[in-house]
């Protein structure tokens, strides 16, 4: 049996470190977890250009469980938006939203659930920051997205368990 | 491109700070829990309102699951259509479209969505345009229907 020190979850004011063992915490007991949500603005640009680099800010791989954009400015008619996991800044992906329309009539939503296309799968496991696959990117594809606006919304859990 | 972000611990003092697009993100992560609203299922006749849930809250939210536990169906042959709407007792089905209300189970916008349901809805805040989620029994009627509707959401702001 191995104990670790865990955040015991109360109010701010009240948080300590507990002890905590793998025999009552690692072996399949839950304990409360909230999930995280980065906040990004869409950035306009020309066909190919990316609207979105996001690096995994944490120390601990996180799991990226559902992706929201909320396009409020669409791109030229019939752009699209590949989004996914990432070694690099600027490097394609497609495996969370796979060409879901930049031209809808906005706001509108899209998420990496209802549009994954062909090759999203709506997870997505992020490395540590730092690590191989860090980042999430997003490209403007098929045409310009010139005057593209709205915000992204990454929710992820932290997976330091 | 330059961006505006807020002022956290880790970026000096207080105010607005410009940052770049890719190191503005590093800081803008939020802890959220989620929020579920339970409503209980209401029975009814055909085309009668099943549940009617109004955002409570001051600030706009994501649902990002409906669930529906059905605990009594209705007739059998009986659906359920569920999605956000403009006023209480308004038909939707951008959540739910079409499932059965006729057989005891759980349903959920992931698996259930059909035709015209989604995953996740956006909702604006109480009182604002489209601030409802509602359910609605069609086909059969429904007159022992008894369950609960889970809505999980986060908060926009």
């Amino acid at each position: 049996m191995v104990s670790i020190n865990v955040w015991r979850q109360l109010p701010r004011e009240r948080r300590q470190l507990v002890p905590f063992t793998t025999s009552t915490g690692m072996a399949g007991q839950p304990w409360y977890k909230p999930f995280k949500v980065a906040t990004i603005p869409l950035i306009a640009g020309a066909q190919n250009a990316f609207c979105l680099n996001w690096q995994n800010p944490e120390s601990v791989p996180i799991m990226v469980f559902h992706v929201i954009i909320n396009v409020t400015v669409a791109g030229v008619a019939t752009s699209v938006i590949d989004l996914g996991p990432a070694i690099a800044v600027d490097t394609h992906s497609d495996t969370l939203i796979d060409g879901a329309a930049l031209d809808g009539a906005p706001p509108y939503y899209l998420n990496s659930f209802d549009d994954a296309g062909g090759n999203g799968v709506a997870f997505a496991l992020l490395n540590e920051n730092g690590g191989t696959t860090d980042w999430i990117t997003g490209q403007i594809l098929t045409a310009a997205g010139t005057n593209l606006a709205g915000t992204v919304y990454i929710l992820y859990t932290t997976m330091d368990y | 491109m330059p961006l505006q972000a807020f002022y956290t611990p880790e970026r000096g003092p207080s105010g607005y700070v410009d940052l770049t697009q890719s190191d503005a993100v590093a800081v803008i992560s939020t802890i959220k829990p989620f929020k579920v609203a339970r409503v209980a299922l209401v029975p009814g006749l055909a085309n009668s309102y099943n549940f009617n849930w109004q955002n409570p809250e001051s600030v706009a939210i994501m649902v990002l699951n409906l669930v529906v536990n059905i605990v009594v169906a209705s007739t059998a042959g009986g659906d359920i259509d569920a999605g956000t709407a403009a006023a209480t007792a308004t038909h939707s089905d951008n959540l739910l479209d079409g499932q059965d209300l006729g057989t005891t189970g759980w349903l959920n916008s992931y698996t259930h969505q059909a035709t015209n349901g989604r995953t996740s809805q956006p909702m604006d805040e109480n009182g604002g345009a489209t601030d409802w989620i509602c359910g609605q029994t069609l086909l059969q009627n429904a007159s022992n229907l008894s369950g609960y509707a889970y809505i999980f959401y986060m908060l926009m702001a």
